[in-house]
């Protein structure tokens, strides 16, 4: 059926042996209680929660051709087994086995056989469903891939998942305009099937999805299975019509198993215990209706929790009744456990080596972020529109009040007050835009991160370099229309010199966003973080308040500054060599002859350009260095709000 | 009288006007509503009759213009016919596009577009007011004030509509809607936000409900009240629905998304719509047999809904399965405009509609109604207690409200510590007042920002339900803001002054607090304007931000010269407040203020020269240009002292402007239809 024999899947059966799972309720996070003023020392008063028990003795088998159902009311624990069987949950205390083909799993071996699909989709929405595709793949598949290979797998991908209509769609998001949920989602399906997985893990693939394109993602799922793959998902609301493509059905309440079995025996277990499924009624509506607790009043909830328990013990005790083959063959197992797992840990070393030598080494993954990153961004034109627009009007603007600037001697404080608000005013807005972007990208990076797609490193560096071209067409648009229209000197040197300034302290502030973007978990709080920052820098630029006149245990903020030094250098290059006029009327003393004594006056004298250009850069390379650090170590996991 | 009568009466054809309708009397009487329910006896009925509802739009990108792009006209419902009486539950269904919830739009008069047909209630003619008297709409989007509890909540809507009432009355009613809708174990809890959770999704969606019950209407529309719900909670809900038409003798009608085979069970009457056109429209019971009559029999465990939903959309995977799913539908639409089930409706609609009542009939009779308009200093009061009690329980955008300005001061306070008297200082006070202005009118607009929009969609939807005007709403939002405003600049103006140290004199910090003060209300009041022309917040923000940045940069004095200026730039210098904030700061500080002449500040006499603009002319041989400040008035700010006042009431002024300005922009901007 496929064109490219990758990775051909042996059969494999997944067993799941007595599983538990624990977890502590968490508290807030820092900075959640930060938001909500609850102090730390508030904190240790309240009882520690007691572990709450998610999963309570589960166990099943599903085989390869096999589609497994888990179903539940919400809290039923359905994501939580997903999450534990393939190695995704956070935290928490796991007791129980789980094996493939009979070896105990390990994190290593889930990710070479089995992949993930997450509850929403993060995608990039400016991307087309084959470019989607194809980097993802270029990330992912071996390397001695040729092109033709790895294009052609996305090919029989999208064929496979009936995505042909709109191979050359846009995405789309939630602002943006592209392809149908429905067709989103079978994306996102298409990233996890592109390294053709023997077990495929779907949590909630339906969710918000209207009823007929769930019927038909469903059929696709149901397909894929039947091509020797296991697929486990957990469903929320099933339709009847679901309900007749799935092969397994375990139906979870609280935790535990109520039951678990081929879908098409499951009315008529229920009906043996005294539950017929009433006429033109949903099976599973009515079956996970019955096995919920419901805790509307005391009467309702003692008695619905009584009809579950009773329902629970059934189930296990027919379970135990039944004579197993699988425990049977565990207890064979277990006496060779050791060699086993001792052979395949043999093995596992081999195992690692293949993957990390298959894939994509450091540079192939920086020149496929890189252009991705370009096509996304090249792609987004309405937000690059805006972003222009934003530049070449605060340019303008600018421009127009300090038009053409003269050399009397009142010019010269003009000067000042426009070098000031050149360095000042754009960088402020760029860094909300920086860190706006961020945050539309950020639960895309965490992901597939997390994926392991590529690490930190290069996709640093396609950031910072991604960035650089855009940020210059920016510069241009701010920095030469104010140029003129203001009368600067008309020295080419001068000029490109005070571009280059320009450019570098922009450059800086940007990265103060980025540095606050990774830095923090929600926009608000990075945007007052970068903003608190570029406050004391701009406060201490030499500007508002005289340099010599400040205070002297803050006075190291403005070596710091990059504003100060942005400043203190285009002042330089434009008083110098700058003769004013004096009035008839006034001694040559008080007036200010030339841009020496102009920059003497302001105490911005001293330092040549050369000199806050290595500073700013220093300081670039500085908070560049941070934002890697924050993007390596801190949890890029995005929260609401 | 139910429903089944009806069905048996036979409808002569042609149009019997001379006909008294058999229940004029019983109908008549049930116009005296009074507080006590009495529509459990009276029979209500509503009438879709062959609406067709039109809208044409722009394709494409609004940058290529009104002549580039094609002008599309789209037929969103065609011929819809319906009848629906009290005590029935009817679910609207179809997939997205269908038409389900602009058939709830164009029921509720809140649908722009060219409307062919009617809509009628009992035999009026639905109109804005008689669906704000007669019928509540609740939307998908619950919109709930996060900090108050469900009883708040509710009271505060019902105080607004039976504002004539007295408290108990209230009381009374409130605890009974609480009670229909099952909300009594989470009365007093708080609705809840996205960091605090409050209650659930489910209740949060009863406590909308039960926001449109307050008035006891005969009908309701819900728009998806399931969606986002998990399968059991959802249930509840629309058997308490369905609970609710039976024992009040409601119309309830909703459209549903993913309907459960339980809901189906539930509902008395089911409208399957396919790209605006009914394939099914009638009696819950009859569907079944009426497709297996057409050779669509439902599987034995199957949902019904779900089944003939897909019977009723159109496959559009690929050109074949299309084309044979396009012909389907057609034949079942076709199918359903020749079935009895149709014509039944039609002759309902027919007894129903016969002879209409006027508007104005309709007006008399409602005289009586208890929703007599609330007087405007109540609804007024209402809004601010509202307001005031939500900011009061969210701690974090109290305390920014609070403190967010005075942050900005104590960095200020950072860099300068303590003011000298040196020549220097001239520059560092230039700084200090001109970071003065612009803070404290940008800190306004942030907090406005951040707790405006939310309150502003929700205007939007109460207006909808004719609860209170634009008017009422933006000046119990800007009295509302008053004291904390009040607040906040007192701390930035304290910190300014004393600590940082300005010309130490109580009256001189007074005239400081109040242009501080005044900046900061404008800062927020330009926010507010500029929110009620953009639809988003953040393209509000910058706007304003901008418009403030600039409008700071050339009118202060600080930065530029006027005199440099563009002839343009100085003609309407006059119409920028910040040039009166600077002149009001400048005179009132430097006003008789001393200063230094040390060593080393010859040369800066040469960085004050430049603010002159060379009225006077200095005796040469000073040593120190400026010894007094007001010698530095005289050149930079002249006649600044003496304007002081005058200055003063223009601020004043600008304030009062703005206000009337913000109201001229609510006033076109008008109320936006949310969902």
């Amino acid at each position: 059926m496929e064109e490219i024999a990758y990775n051909r899947h042996e059969l494999k059966t997944l067993t799941v042996n007595a599983l538990h799972y624990e977890v502590e309720e968490r508290g807030l996070e820092w900075w959640q209680a930060l938001s909500s003023f609850q102090m730390p020392w508030t904190k240790k008063d309240l009882p520690r929660l007691p572990k709450r028990k998610v999963l309570n003795d589960v166990s099943f088998e599903v085989k390869s051709g096999e589609m497994l159902a888990v179903l539940g009311s919400s809290g039923s624990g359905k994501t939580s087994l997903i999450d534990v069987i393939a190695c995704n949950n956070d935290g928490g205390e796991v007791t129980g086995d789980v094996y493939i083909n009979g070896l105990k799993r390990t994190p290593a071996m889930i990710k070479e056989c089995a992949a993930c699909v997450r509850q929403d989709d993060r995608l990039l929405p400016h991307l087309t469903v084959k470019e989607t595709l194809t980097f993802v793949a270029q990330l992912k598949l071996p390397k001695e891939w040729s092109r033709q290979n790895v294009l052609s797998r996305v090919d029989s991908v999208i064929a496979e998942l009936g995505l042909r209509h709109v191979t050359d769609s846009k995405v789309g998001g939630e602002e943006v305009r592209g392809i149908s949920g429905g067709e989103r989602r079978r994306v996102s399906i298409g990233i996890q099937l592109l390294l053709d997985p023997s077990i495929l893990f779907l949590d909630e693939p339906t969710s918000g999805l209207d009823s007929f394109t769930a019927h038909h993602l469903m059929e696709t799922l149901a397909k894929l299975s039947k091509n020797d793959r296991i697929v486990m998902l957990s469903i929320h609301q099933p339709r009847s019509d679901i309900f007749a493509l799935f092969d397994l059905i375990m139906l979870l309440s609280q935790g535990h198993v109520v039951y678990n079995g081929k879908a098409a025996d499951m009315v008529a277990y229920f009906t043996s215990l005294g539950h017929p499924c009433p006429e033109l009624t949903n099976p599973c509506d009515f079956y996970v209706d019955l096995t919920t607790v419901d805790m509307k009043t005391i009467e309702r909830e003692q008695e619905s929790s009584d009809r579950v328990k009773t329902l629970v013990s059934t189930f296990s005790s027919k379970d135990e009744a039944t004579p197993k083959k699988t425990t049977v063959k565990f207890k064979v197992e277990d006496d060779t456990r050791g060699q086993v797992n001792e052979a395949f840990d043999g093995s596992d070393g081999d195992l690692e080596v293949t993957t990390t030598n298959t894939r994509p080494g450091m540079w192939d993954q920086f020149s496929v972020l890189l252009r991705r990153a370009t096509k996304n961004s090249l792609e987004d034109y309405g937000f690059l529109a805006v972003q222009a627009v934003e530049a070449l009007a605060m340019s303008v603007m600018i421009g127009l009040v300090f038009f053409d600037l003269k050399l009397d001697q009142l010019s010269a404080r003009d000067r000042f007050g426009l070098l000031y608000i050149i360095g000042a005013l754009y960088p402020y807005m760029v860094i909300l835009d920086v860190i706006g972007k961020y945050y539309k990208e950020r639960f895309t990076i965490y992901f597939e991160m997390k994926d392991g797609l590529y690490s930190a490193w290069p996709y640093f560096w396609a950031k910072v370099i991604g960035e650089i071209p855009e940020h210059l067409f920016f510069i241009l648009l701010y920095a030469v229309p104010v140029y003129f229209l203001s009368g600067m000197q008309l020295d080419p040197l001068i000029f490109l010199q005070s571009f280059g300034i320009i450019f570098l302290v922009v450059y800086n502030s940007r990265c103060i966003g980025q540095f606050a973007g990774a830095l923090m978990p929600t926009y608000q709080l990075a945007v007052i973080t970068a903003q608190s920052i570029f406050t004391l820098f701009l406060l201490s630029s030499g500007f508002i308040f005289n340099l010599e006149n400040l205070f002297v245990g803050t006075q190291w903020i403005s070596y710091v500054s990059h504003l100060k030094w942005g400043y203190q250098a285009l002042c330089v290059l434009e008083f110098t060599n700058l003769n004013f006029t004096c009035p008839a009327n006034l001694p040559e003393s008080v007036c200010l002859n030339n841009g020496e004594e102009a920059l003497m006056a302001y105490s911005l004298d001293g330092n040549p350009v050369w000199h806050s250009a290595s500073i700013i850069s220093g300081e670039i390379l500085f908070f560049l260095f941070l934002y890697f650090i924050s993007i390596k170590f801190i949890s890029q996991k995005p929260h609401q709000t | 009288m139910t429903a089944g009568v009806y069905k048996l009466t036979e409808i002569p054809e042609h149009s019997g006007k001379e006909v008294e309708p058999p229940d004029s009397s019983e109908r008549s009487s049930e116009k005296s509503v009074s507080l006590e329910l009495t529509s459990m006896v009276t029979r209500d009925s509503l009438s879709v009759l062959g609406l067709t509802y039109i809208v044409k739009r722009w394709e494409g990108s609004w940058w290529k213009g009104c002549c580039m792009r094609p002008r599309m006209v789209k037929s969103v419902l065609t011929n819809v016919s319906m009848h629906v009486s009290s005590g029935q539950l009817t679910a609207l269904l179809g997939n997205s596009g269908s038409g389900k919830t602009s058939l709830l739009n164009v029921i509720a008069n809140r649908a722009s577009g060219q409307i062919v047909g009617g809509v009628y209630l009992n035999n009026t003619l639905m109109t804005e007011k008689v669906f704000q008297h007669e019928a509540g709409y609740v939307m998908q989007d619950d919109r709930l004030i996060a900090n108050l509890t469900v009883r708040e909540t509710l009271t505060f809507t019902a105080s607004l509509k039976f504002a004539k009432a007295a408290t108990e009355v209230i009381t009374e009613r409130v605890n009974r809607v609480i009670g229909d809708i099952g909300l009594r174990h989470v009365a007093d809890n708080k609705v809840g936000g996205l960091l605090d959770r409050g209650i659930s999704g489910g209740e949060r969606r009863r406590v909308s409900i039960a926001a449109q019950l307050l008035q006891d209407p005969k009908l309701l529309l819900l728009d998806e009240p399931t969606t986002g719900l998990d399968s059991c909670t959802a249930n509840d809900l629309v058997a308490n629905l369905a609970e609710l038409a039976k024992k009040r003798g409601k119309i309830i009608m909703m459209t549903i998304h993913q309907p459960r085979s339980e809901i189906f069970k539930l509902v008395d009457q089911v409208a399957i719509l396919s790209q605006g056109e009914l394939v099914y429209g009638g009696p819950s019971v009859q569907m079944v047999p009426y497709f297996t009559d057409l050779g669509y029999p439902c599987p034995k465990y199957s949902n019904p809904l779900d089944d003939y939903i897909d019977l009723a959309s159109i496959d559009r995977r690929d050109n074949a399965v299309e084309e044979e799913s396009t012909q389907r539908v057609g034949v079942l639409k076709a199918a359903f405009v020749h079935s009895t089930i149709f014509r039944q409706t039609l002759s309902n609609i027919h007894q129903d509609t016969r002879i209409l009542q006027t508007i104005e009939t309709f007006q008399q009779n409602a005289a009586g109604f208890i929703q007599d308009p609330p007087g405007f200093y109540f609804t007024f009061q209402a809004l601010v207690w509202r307001m005031t009690v939500n900011l009061k329980r969210d701690r974090s955008a109290l305390a920014v409200r609070l403190f967010q300005l005075g942050l900005f001061a104590l960095f200020m306070w950072l860099f300068i510590f303590r003011l000298s008297n040196n020549q220097e200082s001239i520059q560092d006070r230039i700084g200090l007042f001109f970071q003065s202005g612009q803070v404290s009118a940008y800190v306004g607009l942030v907090n406005g920002v951040s707790i405006f929009p939310p309150i502003r969609d929700l205007y939007d939807r109460e207006a909808r339900d004719g609860l209170y005007t634009f008017l009422v709403f933006i000046l119990a939002y800007f009295v509302q803001i008053l004291p904390f405003h009040f607040v906040s600049s007192a701390v930035f103006s304290s910190i300014v002054y004393w600590a940082i140290g300005l010309y130490p004199d109580a009256k001189r910090f007074g005239i400081y607090y109040s242009v501080v003060m005044m900046m900061h209300y404008i800062g927020e009041m330009l926010g507010v304007i500029f929110m009620g022309i953009f639809k988003s917040t953040s393209v509000a923000t910058s706007v304003t931000g901008l418009v403030l940045a600039i409008s700071g940069l050339i009118a202060s004095g600080f930065l530029v010269s006027l005199q440099n200026m563009l002839q343009i730039f100085q003609d309407f210098s006059w119409a920028n407040v910040f040039k009166y904030s600077s002149e009001i700061f400048m005179a009132n500080e430097f006003h008789q203020l001393e200063f230094s002449c040390d060593e080393g500040s010859g040369m800066f006499n040469c960085a004050i020269i430049h603010l002159h603009y060379f009225r006077t002319i200095i005796p040469p041989g000073v040593p120190c240009l400026i010894q007094v400040g007001d010698d530095y008035l005289n050149i930079a700010f002249p006649d600044a002292v003496d304007n002081l006042s005058v200055n003063f009431a223009v601020m004043a002024g600008f304030v009062g402007a703005l206000f009337i300005t913000t109201l001229v922009v609510y006033k076109i901007r008008g109320v936006r239809n949310l969902h």
